[in-house]
Order: C-alpha cells, then structure tokens, then sequence
C-alpha cells in the first residue's frame, strides 16, 4: 500500500480554453450546420463539450467528454419524432374548427410536455454522467426514474398552485436529488442550500434590483451563483470537502457588461469569446476545500449509458440543468 | 524510434502513471516505469480513439471499451508522428491541424465565409426559393389558407351585407381575370382603408367608400386589389418573410437574444422596402385592367388624390422609408406619366354607373 500524503487543502480548477481556439470550432461547425440544414448539429454540439471538457483542468490533467456525434444524432431524431407527432396533433386539434378537440388537443400538448420533462432530466444527467471522466474516471447517475416523475410532477404542481413560489423549493430539491445520486468512481455528492434560502433570495433581489433601477442585480446574481455552487458537497472515504466560489460584485459587472458589450456591437460574431470568457469566470474561481486525495479515486460501477435523447430534449427546452 | 513522454490512466483509479508512448506502424506501445513497477502495453491502432478535438498543447486518446484507459501528451508534435502512418489517418483531423495552424486568421475567412453565405441566402436565394414556392401552391390551397386567416377576421369587420352584395354585382361587371372567384365586402368602419386576401377576397371599409364621387375610382380600387390577389403578393409577402425570419432565428437563434432583436428589426426594414416594389406592380396592373374594361384610368388617379387629400400627406412625408406603401405623391406622378403614355379608350358603363349610385345610397 502507498502511503497517503496529506494534500494541501485548497484545489483549484483552471480554465485554459481560448477564444480563438474555440472561435474556429464554432465557426467551423456553424457552417456545416447551415449547410446540412441542422442535421450537423449534433457533431457540433458534442465537438464544443469535448473542447470544453478537454480546457478544464484539475490536479494537472483535464476532464474527457466521451459522448459521440452519433450518440447525440439518434436522440436528436427520437426527439424530432416526438415533437412532430405532438405538433401535427395539436394543429389538428386547433385548426378542426371545434372548440372542445382545439382544447383537449392543447391539453394533451402541454401534459406530454410535463411528462416529458422529468424523463429528459433524467435522461440528460445520467447520459452526462457517464460520458464524462477525469483521470480515466466516470461520474455516474444512478437517480431513479420513478422517483424523477414523483419529485418533478409534485413540483410542476406545487408550483402551479403557490403562484411560482414554490419553484425555488422545487428547484432545490431536484438538485438535492440529483447530486446525491451523482458519483465520481467512489466519491459522492451532496447539496445542501434550501428551497427557503433561495426564495429569499429571489425575492430581495428582484425588490432591490427593481428599487435601485437594476444596479443590485449584479449583487443578486453573486449570491445566485455562490448559492447554487457553494452548497455542492463533495464526501470522499465520508470526509466531507466543501467549494468556494470566490467572485467579487465587480466580477459579477465586468462578466456581463463586457459579454453584453460584446455581443452587441459585434451582431453576435464575438459569441464565441463572450462563451470562453464565461466559462473561464464559473470554473477559475471554484476552490475546492478540505482533505482531498486525487490519487486515491476508485473507478466503482460502471453505467455505459448511450442514449443522449434527454440531453437532446433538454436542448430542445432550452434547460441547463447544471 | 521517438518516444513521447505521457501521462497514463488505466481506468480504474484516479492514479495517473508516468509513461513512455512509441508509435509504431501497427500498433502503439505505452510503457511504465515507475520505482516499483513497470510495464508495457500494447494498444492496437483499431481501438484507439483521439479525442476528435483540437486544443493547444494537450492531446488525449483513449483506448479499449469502457472504461477507457487513458493517455494525455502536452505538445503537438505527436501528430506529425502520427501522420505518418497511413493506417493511423483517422488519429488525426488534416482540417483541424490545418486551421488551428492559422489560429486568427482561420477565424477571419470563416468568418467571412459565413456573413457571405448568409448574405447570399438570405438577400438573393432564400427570397426567391420562398416566392417561387408562393407561386406554385395549388389555388385550392390558397383559398383554403384565405379562409383560414378571413374568417376569425370577419366578425370584428363589422361586414355590411346590403352593401357587399351591390358592390359584388359592381365587381362581377368587371372583366378581372382572376384565377379565382372575387369575393367583396364592405366593412362598416370609419377608415381609409382596403385589403385583400389570398384566394379572393376584398375588404373596403366603408370610410374609404363613402370619399368616392364616381365609379372609375371605385374601380380603379378593385384594380389595384385584383392585381395583389392575382400576383399572390400576400402569399409571396408570407412565405419570404417566414422564411427570412427562419433563417435568421436559426442563424442567431443560439447566439443571443439582443443581437436577434437587431437583425430582426433589420429584416423588417428590408421587408417594407419590398412592399413597396408590390405597391408599385398592383398600381400599374390596376391601371391596365381599368383600361381593358374602358374604364376612365384616370380614375387610379383620383384614387390617390381622394387618400392624400384626406390623410394630410405631411406627416407621411416624414416617414418616407417607413410607409410601406410609396408615397402618394410619387404615386401619383407615376400614374399619370403611365397614363400619358397609353392608348386609351374610355366610355360610361351604364350598368357600373348604376350599381355605383345604388352603393352610395
């Protein structure tokens, strides 16, 4: 057996993507896309993973995104399918002149949608999870399906019901869920923010936003990030390491002022440069801390999991679940 | 032989190992040393997989089923190696190396590639693609997508059916060759205006009727409707537009939603300048038929006059490039210079006189 040093206890992430770089993968596959009439996207969505998984480096070596432009093409078909079929019911029922099949049929439109939801969550992470690795080693979902449906109809229903209050409760908890589901080879996750906390902080920053003419909302988005960041877990052999994600207000500013700036004079020609800064500012200044061995992750079960449908529904949605 | 010093992952712990790759024709070997271990490891050119993505300096591939091993290399020289073996072409992406090679300036001509494609498809083939289609829809289709936009329409046009059913027996008079049955109705609103829906429907709203002092200009109206319906501008209108906006929210749809709301805009303007151009083609074909029918065409004239007259052209005067249809004084010079250059013959249609007088009763 080795013999197990005592690691310092801060780890930090390193960003080292480059607009440039990234500009040509961009580019690049926005042109095949507009000549394949879309059907590339799915090549070019997996290539931009693969480049952000590859410039994200941890301990000295970078992350892997192992999903394949195939892989992505038949959800992305199994999605088409089942939205076509959605969308040629719904205009039946609407153009049919009836007011009682227009009804059902945009009933029976939105309920699939709500069924669809927790099953491309679902799906989503778990494909996620399995194609990405670090050091050779996989993340794994092994959240139930069932349970997914309980938690997200239960949610979509509360949240109905409250008026929208209940989305940060809702929010939370499917966070909750889904990390404490997550692993990476033997270590585990957590998160422990509350649906309370998250309320008020939605609240007391859309108040003083609205009363300061916006300039708060540069606060309130920190304490949203730091929120949703701060209270991720990380358990190794159960010792218990936290993150950090340490930003100032004027962070905050310049990310999305300068971003805004970029885009707007340049009609969108600089999206690739405002992406790369954008990511650099999320995984730069996360701190890992507390006893922590990189050495010491075991690969435990596997999930080769191959079906990016819910990924591609999520895309379809416009959803990032993380 | 060179070797390259690599970072190696066997794929079940997170452990990585210090390693030595030699890549040979048929096969690659990684070899460990380290203090109290070593080995080496034949990886066969069929299962290796590159991480088919270009980063500077690190290179990453993988090997076997899943879980993968795992090797990562700081440097690009490794490709060179690579490429030297035929078999081991799809370890390496001769488009990537090459564009990556020019770093900025592959961004700079794709770039361009992209705003001349664009402009391409978006000012010259997809507007004429789009018409193209226009024209050849089958008119039943036509007339069933009129009816489809009309009829939830109709109820709030305040339609008075004494008065459509003269102005039908007035249109029915007229020769206007038209593809389908011309449907007229008269809505009982105080407003200058007229439309027409694909398929063959008209729309006069009574404000505009009641201004008419004779049946040449009421004609002349028809005429100029006619011609929209005839030449399918509604339809051409729709589906360039459709299509336009299609291309532009796929185009920028993933980019951001501010820049979508400019070009959006844009595409508007562009839009507006093309109604113009059928403003101007359902003009002079009004005239025409007007003409055919030995109607007096100077009633086209009247027409405008009877709109500036009533719409106090000065403020329209100001919005020059956003009134999309073109401004009624260039219209009416155009009219009448087009008048002076026909043969025309004109004589009193006793039946639409009559018809006319009934309408305005």
């Amino acid at each position: 057996m080795e013999i197990v040093e005592q690691k310092p206890s801060k780890h930090i992430f390193l960003f080292l993507g480059k607009g440039v770089e990234y500009a040509i993968i961009f580019f690049k596959n926005l042109i095949l896309t507009i000549l394949t009439l879309g059907l590339y996207y799915p090549w070019a969505k997996v290539e931009m993973l693969k480049y952000f998984y590859q410039t994200t480096e941890f301990k000295g070596n970078r992350f892997t995104f192992h999903g394949t432009g195939a892989e992505v093409f038949k959800g992305f078909i199994k999605v088409y399918i089942v939205f076509i079929a959605l969308y040629v019911f719904l205009i039946y029922g609407t153009s049919s002149g009836r007011a009682d099949l227009a009804l059902i049929s945009l009933l029976l439109f939105y309920v699939a949608i709500i069924l669809i939801i927790p099953l491309a969550i679902h799906g989503a992470v778990r494909y996620r999870s399995s194609r990405s690795s670090w050091r050779g080693i996989h993340f794994k979902y092994f959240g139930n399906r069932k349970e997914m449906y309980k938690l997200c109809l239960v949610g979509f229903l509360l949240t109905i019901i409250t008026f929208g209050i209940y989305n940060s409760w809702f929010k939370v908890d499917l966070r909750k869920y889904i990390f404490k589901h997550l692993k990476f080879g033997n270590l585990s996750f957590d998160f422990i923010g509350d649906g309370g906390t998250l309320f008020l902080i939605h609240l007391k920053g859309i108040f003083l936003s609205y009363i300061t003419l916006g300039i708060y909302s540069f606060w309130y988005m920190r304490e949203l990030y730091q929120f949703h960041i701060q209270n991720m877990v990380v358990y190794q052999n159960d010792k218990k390491i936290m993150t950090k994600f340490n930003v100032s207000v004027g962070d905050v500013f310049e990310l999305i002022v300068i971003n805004a700036i970029l885009i707007i004079f340049t009609l969108g020609l600089a999206s690739p440069w405002v992406t790369t800064r954008t990511l650099r500012f999320f995984i730069a200044n996360v701190v890992i801390e507390g006893e922590f061995n990189e050495d010491d992750i075991k690969q435990t079960e596997l999930d080769d999991y191959g079906d990016a449908a819910g990924d591609d529904y999520l895309d379809f949605f416009d959803i990032d679940i993380l | 032989m060179k070797t390259f010093p690599v970072k190696y992952f066997d794929g079940k712990s997170s452990k990585s190992f210090d390693a030595l790759l030699t890549i040979f024709s048929n096969y690659w070997n990684v070899s460990i040393k380290e203090n109290n271990f070593s080995n080496n490891i034949r990886w066969e050119i069929e299962h290796i997989k590159s991480s088919k993505v270009y980063t500077h300096q690190i290179k990453s591939f993988s090997y076997g089923n899943y879980p993968f091993q795992h090797i990562e290399y700081q440097g690009d020289d490794i490709l060179i190696e690579i490429e030297k073996f035929q078999e081991q072409k799809k370890l390496c992406n001769k488009t990537d190396s090459f564009l990556h090679k020019f770093g900025a300036k592959s961004v700079a001509m794709l770039m361009l590639a992209i705003v001349t494609f664009s402009g391409l498809m978006y000012f010259y083939v997809i507007p004429n693609v789009a018409e193209k289609f226009a024209e050849n829809i089958d008119s039943n289709y036509v007339i069933a997508f009129g009816d489809y936009v009309f009829n939830p329409l109709k109820s709030e046009l305040n339609i008075d059916d004494e008065r459509s059913a003269v102005l039908q027996d007035f249109t029915n008079q007229l020769n206007l060759e038209s593809e389908y049955p011309i449907e007229v109705y008269v809505a009982n609103i105080d407003q200058l205006n007229a439309f027409a829906m694909p398929g063959g429907k008209i729309v006069i709203f009574s404000g505009l009727l009641d201004k008419f002092t004779n049946a040449s200009q009421l004609a002349a109206l028809l005429g100029h409707e006619v011609a929209h319906i005839k030449n399918r501008h509604i339809l051409k209108n729709i589906s360039r537009n459709l299509s336009g906006y299609l291309f532009i929210s796929i185009l920028f749809g993933d980019i951001n939603g501010i820049s979508t709301i400019l070009i959006e805009n844009a595409h508007m303007f562009k839009q507006m300048s093309h109604s113009r151009t059928l403003e101007r083609e359902a003009d002079k074909e009004g005239l025409e038929m007007l003409i055919k029918n030995k109607i007096n065409p100077k009633g086209m004239q009247e027409l405008f006059q009877i709109l500036k007259d009533e719409t106090k052209t000065d403020i329209y005067e100001k919005f020059k490039y956003i009134n999309s249809h073109p401004l009624l004084n260039e219209r009416i010079d155009y009219i009448k210079t087009k008048i002076e250059s026909l043969k025309y013959v004109s004589e009193t249609n006793q039946e639409l006189e009559k018809l006319f007088n009934k309408l305005q009763n």
